[in-house]
């Protein structure tokens, strides 16, 4: 982990240099804060895979413009402390006219300041509405939230005879689960629901039957577990074999293939439902889907690649680097005029802004200067777990 | 109440267990070659990993633990036949270091070699949870609980009837002497990288089934196994088992009782005030060989 920071650079496809500056100059750099060692490694490995195979796909096909992508990616050990080093680096020495990081919501936190006050277009990767307050003006996240991951577990279980007005929850004790819990308690209300009891597990998988315990005693109608790590997973195969039986619920991390694998059948009890992106089970969608094609050629391209399926982490930051494509296509900012970066960055923070209904792969986004999330719900759907494979439980619309 | 303080009590102890054993193999390197080995939780991981791995390609429980044992055990005559014994010369501090480094790389080597998932394995010959006065006993739990029993009775045997246990605690004793009477203290050393690692390997192979194991699980188990060897101190066999045992129902009571999102905090606290109130640890000797 000490060894320090690694250095990736992508190779440039070059003749498409455009007239007058050099190779280095003409292309757009955008540099990447990753998670690749410590516990958000997890997250951030496949996102760097999504990542990679998005600016090869833009650069084989002739870059932007003329202008190839390139990619310049540190690793912040999952650490907030050299999340803001590496990102002071890109700033500073590598000039990055675009940043990307913070695949947990501590590293996004840590970085959101500093790229601000440095005036560097960014998009941050974890998935937690506090990362958009307050609204810093450099500053965009066009992944998911807690709309996606809460609302439509809340509705499922408002749909249910009795309705539930009791939930227990149950979090990572990290900042993303302090801020799904945050969000869920302040939105309970509107559903007819508050919560009873609130743990904490650590994001290390251990032994967390006296949190599950405190759940068990409890007057608590349903469960959320606000998980996106292994630990998450654990809790909720420990809750059925102590006999959990009340509706448990979570995100997506939790449905995502490695934490699905460590779990195995544990998975599998009827009373569990998680949130999930249709991307990971888009085989089952009707054919009347309109992203089913898109999915489909997602798919495609990345088996071709990595000789596996997508999981939800690779399709949410080929999405950043889709997200970016349509950024740059309409700012132009020329990467050339080396004397002239702040003028690009502020060209394109400003096609961030005006970003129109933006079909990614998770959402559609609309950006405007007083909402840097710009979605509301999710391409979504909830999931059950039946013979090992992951289920269409409800479709959301 | 009375079925959350069982179920308290269960996981405590069932945690307590696994860091029980990983304090010991603390203890035993500390005592013979006064070096606090950070390579520990590594160990853990290590002894996990081989299990879940050779398990999954199909080989049976027992010859996979066995297997997982004897390499992890390897690794750590290894780590000392390459690393502890040409630098035996030098200070305790810089020992200390060259462990750390020691489990940075191992970490590195493992996350090239398996990846970065969380990976487990069903429960010891499927055994069910159990339910006892309305609490559940995880059908790992027995396992982990009856593996460091067993280890710690071999411990006490092997320390107290066989020559080589013997010879260890000798140079534990005075190294001096014990050079002086021809037991040759750097294959004592050995020896006890040896027996650590074995001990660490099996602490993680019981405890894939319960809690999982990933890379990353090592130095969060090293800090825990040295937590439960200071509380303790770190000079006396049944005080380490003591104290990992008390750190795991600490930490289910502190979930429990107080509130789990400051577990650590209050237990961490607790060591503090252990160790104010007593320098050498519940029962040790730790830190009453210097005096400042």
């Amino acid at each position: 982990m000490l060894i320090g920071l690694i250095l990736m650079v992508l190779p440039l496809s070059t003749a498409l240099a455009c007239g007058g500056g050099g190779e280095e100059a003409a292309s757009y750099r955008i540099g990447a804060v990753i998670s690749q060692t410590g516990p958000y490694a997890s997250l951030g490995s496949p996102q760097l895979e999504g990542i990679e195979l998005m600016v090869d796909e833009i650069n084989d096909a002739g870059g932007i413009d003329g202008h190839p992508l390139k990619l310049v990616v540190y690793d912040d050990q999952s650490d907030e402390m050299q999340a803001v080093l590496a990102v002071r680096k890109l700033i500073d020495v590598d000039r990055v006219h675009i940043v990307l990081g913070g695949v947990a919501a501590g590293p996004a936190m840590a970085i959101a300041p500093v790229v601000d006050e440095a005036g560097v277009p960014t998009l941050l990767l974890a998935g937690t509405k506090i990362l958009d307050q307050p609204l810093r003006h450099w500053v965009f996240r066009p992944a998911g939230s807690e709309l996606d991951f809460i609302i439509p577990i809340l509705n499922y279980w408002r749909s249910l005879e009795p309705p539930v007005t009791k939930i227990a929850v149950i979090k990572d004790a990290t900042a993303f689960g302090n801020g799904v819990t945050a969000f869920l308690e302040q939105i309970a209300t509107q559903y007819g629901m508050e919560v009873v009891v609130d743990e904490s597990i650590s994001p290390i998988p251990g032994d967390v039957s006296p949190q599950l315990m405190a759940v068990k005693n409890s007057e608590a109608e349903a469960l959320y577990v606000a998980s996106a790590t292994p630990a998450g997973g654990l809790a909720i195969k420990q809750a059925g074999e102590m006999g959990i039986t009340i509706p448990i619920g979570g995100p997506h991390p939790l449905g995502t293939p490695d934490i699905v694998a460590a779990v195995g059948e544990a998975y599998e009890i009827p009373n569990l439902v998680l949130v999930d992106v249709e991307l990971s089970v888009w085989q089952q969608l009707p054919e009347t889907d309109p992203d089913k094609a898109a999915y489909q050629q997602f798919d495609g391209l990345f088996r071709a690649r990595y000789n596996k399926a997508p999981s939800m982490w690779h399709g949410f930051e080929a999405q950043h680097i889709l997200f970016i494509q349509q950024a740059l296509e309409r700012a132009k900012p020329d990467p050339a005029a080396r004397d002239r970066l702040a003028e690009a960055r502020a060209a394109i923070r400003d096609a961030f802004e005006t970003t129109e209904n933006f079909d990614g792969l998770l959402a559609t986004y609309t950006m405007s200067p007083t909402d840097h999330f710009g979605a509301y719900l999710g391409k979504n759907v909830l999931i059950r777990f039946e013979d090992g494979e992951k289920v269409i439980f409800q479709t959301l619309d | 109440m009375g079925s959350e303080l069982v179920q308290y009590l269960i996981s405590g102890i069932s945690q307590g267990s696994i860091y029980a054993i990983a304090g010991l193999g603390f203890f035993i390197v500390y005592s013979v070659t006064r070096v606090i080995n950070f390579t520990q939780g590594e160990f853990v991981m290590l002894g996990g990993m081989f299990t879940v791995t050779f398990y999954t390609m199909g080989i049976p429980l027992l010859p996979a633990i066995l297997l997982a044992v004897i390499i992890t055990g390897a690794i750590g005559g290894a780590l000392y036949g390459l690393l502890m014994y040409p630098a035996r010369r030098a200070s305790p501090i810089t020992l200390i270091l060259l462990t750390i480094g020691a489990a940075i790389v191992m970490e590195g080597i493992a996350q090239q070699a398996w990846g970065l998932e969380t990976r487990s394995m069903p429960y010891f010959l499927d055994t069910p949870s159990l339910d006892i006065l309305g609490a559940t006993m995880f059908g790992q739990t027995p396992w982990i609980v009856g593996t460091a029993l067993l280890m710690v009775i071999g411990l006490f045997l092997f320390f107290e009837h066989t020559l080589l246990g013997k010879a260890l605690r000798s140079c534990a004793d005075n190294p001096l002497g014990a050079r002086m009477v021809g037991i040759s203290v750097e294959r004592m050393a050995l020896v006890s990288f040896l027996l650590a690692a074995i001990l660490w390997a099996v602490a993680g192979a019981v405890m894939v089934p319960q809690i999982m194991v990933s890379v990353h699980s090592g130095i969060p188990l090293a800090i825990k196994g040295l937590l439960a060897a200071f509380i303790g101190g770190l000079g006396r066999a049944p005080g380490v088992i003591a104290g990992g045992l008390a750190l795991g129902i600490a930490e289910a009571m502190a979930a429990g009782f107080i509130d789990s999102g400051l577990r650590d905090a209050i237990v961490l606290g607790l060591l503090v005030a252990i160790l104010l109130w007593r320098r050498g640890g519940l029962m040790g000797r730790l830190g009453t060989e210097q005096q400042w």
